[in-house]
């Protein structure tokens, strides 16, 4: 049973289209890596999930119809996208930046899991009443995907969780994520530019190029076709 | 003398500070200034009145008047602002809040005329003398009055989830509908606040300068210098800010020759030198401006 | 890549019954060219205007005669604004204050004994120059603030009269004598009439000129795009500048003829709701349209005239919920929504000279 089901034939902004007859699935607890170059639409791919684009087509979690929704409706069925930039709270505290991912859960059960999350991380828990906005570039990430599994979210939407950190934070950061998902069994669609450290907690990939799928396969499949080798890998 | 002008001043002040809050509210909520803010706040006091005069007990009278403004505040946010805030035009937002303005003034002149009406004191005649300053009931009820809404209100951002929900929806917006959180509610929810407090802040200077339909406009221009003051983002410094006004204004009606016009043109030279210099106010952040 | 399902086809199908809902809004909302007459029409609309223009005084009765003028005065001040505000895209809620400067420029200036061509053209430099140091450091601010301080202005300007009481004369208002000169055979409102024709003419002309000239190009770019303007070599603040203390100017030089034909004035003449009146004006009339300021002129002369017979809150009530519905449904107003009517019947003329 897939978790989301994506077929999109058009979105964008406005008129604008960004994304033309794009259409996969997401597997219940599983992690889908979307590649692909700048301004190929992938942000928008993520965009269009959450409801901040113009969308022609079906999206759906768990059979439920999320195209029309509202994006805080769409975050309250069960998807918690960190977007690019993190989208941190800069004025908030840290704790409170954590709550706010619990806004819609129970306020107790929020505040519980904040002050967990604060422990597992103390990095965090440190600056529990401090600005967001002090943090550093990994500390806000870590942050910001804390944030989102605060939600208890059926499906985790991560935009270039490494961009702007140094490498070491980011192969740190993706062994942190990998290891999350697994203990939660959260679902996780993960668009990047690191495609080495993507394809390695991922189990299916796909490429974009131009709005459209151009490449789709499981991460081995992906690591090994020579196109996406000498595009994304560097190789 | 001076002592005593000063205290005088507090307490208008803390009127204007209260009008100031809820002209900040609206401009957190949704950037934009509610030029109708003063008209919302005279039809709060008009309301109180009417509800006074049918025998309703004061504070009743009050809490309803805050009630129906605040939900009036709330529906024209709904209905007039919130499609034009979507489509990122000023000038639109600023003639809808202008035309609201002189719309709510002339059905307030229409449902109860254009003549004065004498408002009783709130707070029982008579003065309390505290080291030689004469402090009336009225400006000390004021003041305690403004104070207890401000530090309800402050408790409400500070230690409720609603008042987080307010504070992330105006922090980082799309970042507030990520998690979950409906920024058109809150957006709705800031504007209901201020019809309220503005509406308290209608009803408690009523009686100081008489009940009539021009009563608020330079009520309003002193709260908007009060709010400039205090940087248009911070509930604390529209506060002080007021006080701040309402001590200048008093000092300059007292001791400036054609003190009582030259207080107008006061107020418009604190808004401009704030916006000029400092235009984060006193207690405000620079904040970078977005193209 | 499966095809688009059911649901798709209804989410669909959804968005056109949305579209198709608003488009009446979105008829009303849709800019347009401006009307494109054949030569012949054009030249002969022209001068029978002119004609009936020049010859109406002499055959009115004088209230007509005043009302007639203060059309004229406020499309003066409505183009000046227009340009400011739809032009430029700069708000100011404030004209009253230039209004208000230009008609104590002819009080004082003709009280202290200065013939009328130098008070009416003091009425102009004088808003003029205030225009432009206002404008100074004023145009730093983004549309909300400078909306702020032009409404502060406005409301102030009374009380500032009063306090400027040497001056003025405060409160007790001051007189001012509005009749023409010797060799001149018109009676006070027949010459009157004439100057504020003479003088609405050449403002309509220069307007026109300005707002398709290199000039109004320049502040629809500094409108559009402040950024993009700059990087084009535009001086956007001197532009911003110059184009306020010209718009003050036009306010400055209506409020001069106003003096003169009321030949009384005091500060409750000069109050918020002459402001709101000018912005109204111009919203009626349509933003960004030269033609708008006379269609928002005559609004304003003769809606409170028709209101105030109903009730004395009427015409507040008329002007808001027509700002209202203005700002949201008809954004080029009066004007374009007489485009929207008459655009293919022009057309359709003989001669007509294509779009």
């Amino acid at each position: 049973m897939s978790l989301l089901t994506v077929e999109i034939a058009a979105a964008g902004y406005g008129p604008a289209t960004v994304l033309h007859e794009v259409g996969f699935e997401v597997a219940t607890g599983g992690r889908l890596v979307v590649l692909g170059a700048n301004g190929a639409g992938k942000t928008t791919l993520l965009r269009t999930i959450s409801g901040l684009t113009t969308v022609d087509g079906s999206i759906r979690l768990d059979g439920t119809e999320l195209v029309g929704l509202a994006p805080h409706r769409i975050a309250g069925a069960g998807i918690a996208h960190v977007p690019q930039g993190r989208g941190t709270f800069g004025d908030l505290t840290v704790r409170e930046n954590l709550l706010v991912g619990g806004a819609t859960r129970p306020g107790r059960a929020a505040a519980a899991d904040a002050d967990r999350w604060m422990e597992r991380f103390p990095r965090l828990g440190e600056r529990a009443a401090r600005p967001a906005a002090g943090l550093s570039g990994g500390e806000q990430q870590l942050l910001a995907i804390a944030r989102a599994l605060m939600s208890t979210p059926r499906l985790l939407l991560l935009d270039e969780p490494s961009l702007g950190l140094a490498p070491k934070v980011t192969s740190e950061l993706f062994s942190t994520l990998d290891e999350l998902c697994g203990e939660t069994g959260t679902a996780m669609l993960l668009v990047e530019q690191n495609a080495e450290l993507a394809l390695g907690i991922a189990e299916t990939a796909l490429v974009i190029e131009s709005g459209r799928i151009t490449v789709r396969g499981s991460a081995a499949e992906l690591r090994d076709n020579d196109d996406v080798r000498r595009a994304y890998l560097g190789v | 003398m001076l002592l005593q002008q000063i205290a005088d001043g507090v307490a208008t002040g803390a009127i204007y500070g209260a009008l100031a809050l809820a002209i900040v509210l609206v401009y957190r909520a949704s950037r934009t200034l509610n030029f109708a803010q003063g008209e919302l706040a005279l039809l709060g006091a008009y309301v109180s009145w009417q509800l006074v005069a049918w025998g309703v007990p004061l504070w009743t009278a009050l809490a309803i008047s805050m009630i129906a403004l605040g939900a009036l505040s709330a529906a024209s946010e709904r209905v007039l602002v919130r499609p034009l805030v979507r489509r990122h035009q000023p000038l639109p937002l600023i003639i809808v809040t202008l035309g609201l303005m002189i719309a709510l003034n002339a059905v307030i002149g229409w449902a109860w005329t254009y003549q004065t009406k004498e408002v009783p004191a709130l707070f029982g005649e008579g003065a309390v003398t505290v080291a030689g300053i004469a402090l009336s009931r009225q400006d000390l009820g004021i003041a305690a009055t403004v104070l207890v809404v401000a530090i309800g209100l402050g408790l409400l951002f500070e230690r409720t989830r609603a008042g987080l929900r307010m504070r992330a929806a105006i922090s980082a917006p799309e970042s507030a509908e990520l998690s979950g959180i409906s920024t058109g509610r809150t957006m709705t929810a800031g504007w209901a606040i201020a019809g309220a407090v503005g509406a308290l802040a209608g009803t408690l200077i009523a009686p100081e300068l008489f009940l009539h339909p021009g009563m608020m406009a330079p009520v309003l221009l002193y709260a908007f210098a009060a709010a400039t003051l205090g940087g248009l983002e911070s509930p604390p410094g529209a506060l002080v800010g007021g006080i701040a006004v309402g001590v200048v204004e008093n000092l300059a009606g007292s001791y400036l020759p054609h003190g009582s016009d030259f207080k107008q043109v006061v107020a418009l030279v604190i808004i401009v030198a704030v916006l000029l210099v400092r235009p984060q106010g006193m207690f405000g952040r620079r904040e970078v401006v977005r193209v | 890549m499966t095809a688009t399902t059911t649901r798709a086809s209804t989410a669909r199908s959804g968005r056109e019954r949305g579209r198709s809902r608003d488009s009446l809004a979105a008829w009303l909302r849709r800019p347009r060219p401006p009307l494109a007459p054949p030569r012949w029409l054009a030249v002969l609309a022209t001068a029978a205007g002119a004609i009936a223009l020049a010859v109406v005084p002499l055959v009115n009765p004088s209230y007509i005669n005043l009302t007639l003028t203060l059309v004229m005065i406020w499309t003066i001040v409505g183009l000046g604004l227009n340009l400011l505000v739809g032009f430029g895209g700069q708000v100011s809620l404030g004209h009253s204050a230039f209004f208000a400067i230009g008609a104590y420029a002819v009080a004082v200036g003709g009280a202290a004994g200065l013939p009328h061509p130098a008070t009416l053209a003091g009425a102009a430099v004088v808003p003029f120059v205030v225009g432009y140091l206002v404008g100074l450091p004023a145009l730093r601010l983004h549309g909300l603030q400078l909306g702020l301080v032009t409404l502060a202005m406005a409301m102030a300007t009374p009380a500032a009269i009063r306090a400027l009481e040497p001056l003025t004369q405060g409160s007790r208002g001051i007189a001012i004598d509005g009749s023409p000169p010797a060799w001149v055979p018109l009676a006070h409102d027949q010459w009157v009439y004439y100057l504020a024709l003479a003088l609405a003419t050449v403002a309509y002309v220069v307007t026109r000129r300005l707002a398709r000239g290199r000039l109004g190009r320049s502040f629809v770019a500094v409108r559009d795009a402040e950024v993009v303007a700059e990087t084009l070599g535009v001086d956007v603040w001197h532009t911003k500048t110059r184009l306020f203390a010209a718009s003050a100017a036009y306010a400055g030089v209506a409020g001069g003829l106003y003096a003169m034909l009321l030949e009384f004035i005091g500060p409750e003449n000069f109050s918020l709701t002459l402001s709101i009146s000018f912005v109204t004006l111009i919203v009626v009339g349509g933003l960004a349209t030269v033609p708008g300021a006379v269609l928002g002129a005559l609004f304003v002369q003769y809606v409170p005239t028709l209101t105030s017979s109903i009730s004395p809150a009427a015409t507040g009530a008329a002007y808001g919920v027509v700002l209202i519905l203005f700002a949201f449904f008809v954004p080029f107003g009066l004007v374009g929504l007489a485009r929207a009517a008459l655009g293919r019947i022009v057309a359709r003329l003989p001669g007509a000279r294509g779009t």
